[in-house]
């Protein structure tokens, strides 16, 4: 067995047992790793209807093969868990070093089971593992969790929930060495509902691969054209992923205000450019990453990792704040408390416009307002928010509760009840029909038709057309699947393509795929997912986005008069998924995908 | 006049913004080489809200108030 350690670590809080499983290899090869087999080890072993924040919901914590290897960027791992945010699968993908290092402590995953009677930590180390008190860490922020957990230990690495996750906010995170996120749908407070604070691995062993020699050209060939691209090699490096701020302003596809708009005036003010002006102390790469996209920031008041395009947006333009200092400090707290940028930056602007039309005359704001440019409110309402204080327990439970308590529903900005992310769909129909149809809700990076339909990778699509579209989004919904699935990050699609990771997965792995087959094991974890929240009780209609991107024309801007054409794109990509009117996969589908 | 918008590593051939003479019968390309920029360090250009890849671009004709971003390769997420 290659690439895999072939342990997988069970851990039962309610009865405290921790054992150690065989890998089941042919399992692991049929779904990859990572977000294909956690989907595939959660569906048959919960029942998706159970209550998210229950303790019959587990959480999986699970490598790619790939993680651990010296594949480019190859050390990220996904949180698999029921979201208690959305009621969908959670397949949520985390960088920095901690999924290596529990390769390097001997084990592809962790299920973590039940419910802990108090605060608990699991310290894995190789072959000793522990489930230890964690009163003591109970309260703290993430950093200081950290510090302590890791001691002086050399070669460890700390996962950790913060006073988000304990307060069981449907917003938090998880955070591993310290600033790194599996940010979105909520799994910090799954992680929370279980009193489980931290996971803190050690270990140095190695993944064994299954040819060696060959590997070490392959990552040689795959290395020099990450750095030989410019978008690899030199715009995410330098400027991190905030590059995109002018670019998708450019476009008018740059949401602010809570979507009101498609252009924020101020675009240049929160730039990536401006953000190495003024901010930038260095990069912060993830392990093994040639390309370093990640910020260490530094303003009078906080330093730390951060922030990216997602969430100077969220801050930003969504809460039409030009302040980047108190956006890199809203990023800072959020890092802390241990709550995901995108979707609280977008819960304070659904309530900046919950006010603008009078639907929170009796909120007490505490002096701080929440109207929109209000630069104090979004670093004082996202500590309320991680804190679940005030008027920030109302918010702490997502944009689309919080509407829906106003009696506004449609304000919120959603899908599936995940906060939509920074590119107004009225202006990229490709990635308009990615939101609608990913299986987590409102996100981006199931299928990021901006590279086509923006920065023209592989190559350039009218963003505004219709054609093709159902096709391409598929086609990267499923390659993405993959790549999540192997461990390595997907900013690496910007340079190689379907057959490098064939290359790269049978190096490490043994097999002999193709690109064509690898989209097809993509397709196969693309309709388990659909068929968890099939069967989690998620309705058709939910494939959908909100009806201001549908029914409003844009009002202002490069796409001025533009909506999403969703009834348009929809039925193609269905048909191409093989899946019925309703969004149900069909028994010849399922049947062709081995499911 | 003319505004040409310059973004990221393109921004050291003329900091953020230029306003640039019209004459008739410009076209993207004699801008970009008038103000010396290197054609091939430019991915994509917007004029006047319509965007596209440079070869695609390059000799479309400008307006007299014409509006033009240029950018370098990019991507982010
Ligand atoms: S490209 Fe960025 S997010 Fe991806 S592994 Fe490298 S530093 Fe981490």
């Amino acid at each position: 067995m290659f690439g895999y350690m072939g342990k997988l670590l069970r851990i039962n809080l309610t009865d405290s047992t921790v054992k150690v499983e065989d890998l089941d290899f042919e399992l692991a090869k049929k779904y990859v790793g990572g977000r294909g087999l956690g989907t595939k080890i959660l569906f048959d072993e919960i029942d998706p209807k159970i209550d998210a924040l229950s303790p019959e919901n587990k959480i999986i914590f699970i490598n790619g093969p790939l993680s651990g290897t010296p594949t480019p960027t190859g050390g990220r791992y996904m949180v698999v868990t029921k979201s208690p945010l959305s009621g969908t699968i959670a397949s949520s993908n985390s960088g920095g070093t901690w999924g290596a290092r529990l390769k390097y402590a001997g084990y592809d995953g962790v299920i973590v089971e039940g419910k802990a009677v108090s605060p608990v930590y699991i310290d894995i180390n190789e072959d000793l593992v522990e489930i230890k008190d964690a009163s003591h860490l109970w309260g703290k922020m993430v950093s200081e969790t950290t510090d302590i957990l890791v001691e002086n230990k050399k070669k460890t690495n700390v996962l950790a929930i913060g006073p988000g996750g304990e307060r069981l906010s449907k917003m938090a995170a998880i955070m591993n060495d310290k600033d790194r996120a599996a940010g979105r749908s909520g799994v910090g407070a799954v992680m929370g509902s279980k009193n489980l604070k931290a996971i803190v691995v050690s270990g140095n062993l190695k993944v064994s691969l299954f040819d060696d020699k060959q590997l070490k050209v392959t990552v040689k060939e795959s290395n020099l054209k990450i750095k030989e691209n410019p978008v690899t090699g030199e715009g995410l490096p330098t400027y991190g992923t905030a590059v995109l701020v002018n670019a998708i302003n450019a476009n008018g596809i740059f949401p602010t205000n809570n979507f009101q708009e498609g252009v924020f005036k101020d675009a240049e003010d929160i730039s990536g450019e401006t953000l190495a002006e003024k901010y930038l102390v260095r990069k912060d790469p993830c392990h093994r990453c040639l390309i370093g996209c990640g910020r260490y920031t530094k303003t009078d008041k906080v330093e730390g990792g951060g922030p990216e395009y997602e969430t100077v947006w969220a801050f930003g333009a969504d809460c039409g704040v030009k302040e980047l200092d108190k956006i890199i400090e809203a990023n800072y707290w959020c890092n802390q408390l241990g709550i995901d940028t995108i979707s609280v930056g977008a819960t304070i602007a659904a309530a900046m416009e919950l006010n603008q039309v009078g639907a929170l005359n009796d909120v007490d704001f505490e002096g701080v307002d929440l109207t929109f440019g209000n630069a104090e409110a979004i670093v004082y309402w996202t500590k309320k928010i991680g804190l679940r204080e005030g008027f920030g327990d109302k918010m702490a439970d997502g944009s689309y509760r919080l509407c829906e308590m106003y009696g506004r529903p449609e304000l919120s900005m959603t899908v599936k009840k995940l906060e939509l992310p920074a590119y107004d769909p009225r202006g990229v129909q490709g990635h308009g029909l990615n939101y609608a149809t990913s299986n987590r809700g409102g996100c981006h990076v199931r299928g990021y038709m901006i590279a086509p339909e923006i920065v023209g990778l592989p190559e350039k699509l009218d963003r505004l057309s219709l054609e093709n579209k159902p096709l391409w989004t598929k086609i990267f919904q499923d390659l993405t699947a993959f790549i999540d699935s192997i461990g390595l990050c997907l900013f690496t699609s910007f340079a190689l393509g379907a057959d490098d990771y064939a290359e790269l997965y049978n190096g490490v792995v043994g097999t002999n795929w193709t690109g064509e087959e690898i989209l097809k094991a993509g397709e196969r974890i693309y309709t388990l997912e659909k068929q968890f929240n099939i069967a989690a009780g998620i309705l058709p209609e939910e494939d959908t986005l909100p009806a201001r991107l549908l029914y409003e024309p844009m009002p202002s801007g490069p796409t001025k008069g533009h909506v999403h054409h969703l009834d348009k794109l929809l039925p193609e990509y269905y048909e191409l998924r093989g899946w019925d009117n309703k969004g149900v996969p069909t028994k010849e589908r399922l049947k062709d995908l081995g499911l | 006049m003319i505004t040409v918008k310059l973004y990221s590593s393109i921004r050291k051939y003329g900091g953020k913004e230029i306003m640039f003479e019209y004459r008739k019968g410009l076209v993207v390309r004699d801008i970009i080489e008038e103000l010396k920029i290197p054609i091939k360090e430019i991915s994509i250009i917007i004029l006047n809200h319509y965007d596209n890849t440079t070869d695609k671009m390059i000799d479309r004709e400008v307006k007299e108030s014409s509006l033009i971003h240029l950018f370098p390769p990019m991507a982010g997420g």
